[in-house]
């Protein structure tokens, strides 16, 4: 792990912020060392929108993950969007800011919503590079991107996409988001092994982890962080155990945006229960697991 | 510059209704419009249908999920309207009426001069439309013509003071 990457303290196991889930979050507090925000919903001065976020901010560390920042697009990065994002991310403190390897929209008149594969060609990697570096000049605090759910590769391509991140990792300095619920499903749908899939990715450059519960219909998983981590989404307990012993993890994130559980605890509590102890297990002993406050 | 052309390529076959119909029938013609490489042209040209189909499909029905979760916090009346970049036939302006949800295909000026509509915060009037085409940068390519349409839109519509939300 580089040296920007290494300074990052460990935060823990938490969850992503959500409104519906905002009162059991405060609850619970003391059974979540981290929390992850939307970064896009929180840059507006609506009045309602700081002191949410103030309540949480004073009680625990919060990671600004963005949805918006597009590194893949064509179009010149927006200069006024990275100002807003290194106000928010000075805000909460944060040591690194994540969005995802991906392309959501190619200027204000085509924003798609979503996040579509990139094509991984030597030309998309020396743009990506020359992004990466400009955004995390921008940002002040390195530059965390996370693998995304591919419904389909853009063929005749020159990488696939573990090589094509190690590359622009290598090259940037940037860390790497590991969804490894996202792998997990990109390796379903084409019928690959997920571990030997996870092998691949640069676990040297491995910032944080995501996981979070989706669906298989018609023999097909969707990615829709709904469920909790059984069934299906059971794989992807291994695969932490296997990135965490391999990994310097800085902090895990369960991702639940809808189907939201009528009892926390049994059901996403349980989840950041093991997680985290998977986590401690494979942290060496002695090594200090937190280096900021709880509350 | 030839990425710019791919990723519209793209873009487009994800949410214009007819580049994906075309395109899924007739792949060289629904790409010719686009200056690509050779490629980039083979690249896409090797897309799934199927994925395709269903990612178009998922982007419509997520926009319209936000849509909905939006209008269902307020009455009709009360509603803001909520402005697609990109819908199935390209920038479309969503609201909730008594007789259900409406969609208007908008054209591009339009488009940007309601997002600086929404970027501001204003209601949907006629001062709010000028307001919005005067503060619009020299290229924005919006005319007062197209600030009249806007007018013609939101009247015809019974969009008076509503507010925009943009997704």
């Amino acid at each position: 792990m580089n040296h920007e990457l290494a300074r990052i303290p460990y935060l823990g196991v938490g969850i992503g912020l959500r409104t519906a889930m905002a009162e059991e979050t405060l609850r619970h507090g003391n059974e979540l060392d981290v929390l992850e925000i939307v970064s896009e919903n929180f840059l507006s001065g609506a009045e309602t929108v700081q002191p949410f976020l103030e309540r949480f901010a004073g009680r625990f560390p919060i990671i600004p993950h963005g949805v918006k920042l597009s590194i893949g697009s064509a179009v010149p990065l927006d200069e006024g969007f990275l100002k807003s994002l290194r106000g928010l991310t000075e805000k909460l403190h944060a040591t690194y800011y994540s969005d995802h390897f991906t392309l959501s929209h190619h200027g204000i008149d085509a924003d798609i919503n979503h996040l579509s594969p990139l094509w991984f060609t030597k030309e998309m990697l020396d743009h990506l590079v020359a992004r990466i570096e400009r955004v995390q000049q921008a940002l002040g605090v390195p530059l965390v991107l996370e693998n995304i759910t591919a419904p389909f590769e853009i063929g005749e391509a020159d990488y696939e996409e573990p090589e094509f991140i190690a590359e622009v990792c290598a090259r940037t300095g940037c860390g790497l988001l590991l969804d490894l619920t996202n792998l997990n499903i990109n390796a379903y749908n084409r019928k690959e092994d997920a571990l030997s899939l996870l092998r691949r990715y640069p676990l040297d450059s491995v910032v944080q982890i995501h996981l979070a519960g989706g669906v298989i219909r018609h023999d097909y998983f969707y990615d829709t962080h709904s469920e909790p981590l059984t069934g299906p989404n059971d794989l992807v307990w291994e695969l932490l155990d296997w990135a965490a012993r391999r990994a310097s993890l800085k902090a895990v994130i369960i991702e639940r945006d809808s189907n939201f559980p009528k009892d926390f605890e049994s059901d996403l509590l349980r989840d950041v229960r093991r997680a985290r102890a998977i986590v401690e297990r494979a942290i060496p002993r002695g090594q200090n697991k937190r280096g900021t406050r709880r509350h | 510059m030839s990425l710019l052309q791919f990723q519209k390529a793209l873009l487009d076959l994800y949410t214009e209704e007819t580049v994906l119909t075309e395109f899924l029938s007739r792949r060289e013609e629904a790409l010719a419009p686009y200056a690509l490489t050779v490629r980039e042209r083979r690249a896409l040209l090797s897309l799934p249908s199927d994925r395709l189909q269903d990612f178009a499909q998922g982007l419509r029905a997520k926009r319209m999920g936000i849509a909905r979760r939006i209008f269902a916090r307020f009455h009709s009346d009360k509603s803001p309207a909520v402005l697609f970049h990109s819908h199935r036939h390209g920038p479309t302006l969503c609201f909730n009426t008594p007789s259900g949800i409406r969609e208007l295909i908008l054209t591009q000026p339009v488009h940007r001069l309601l997002s600086r509509l929404a970027d501001r915060r204003a209601g949907l009037s006629l001062h709010s439309l000028l307001e919005a085409y005067i503060h619009l940068p020299e290229d924005a390519a919006v005319s007062p013509k197209d600030a009249f349409q806007a007018a013609r839109l939101i009247r015809r519509n019974r969009l008076v003071n509503k507010r925009i939300r943009p997704l």
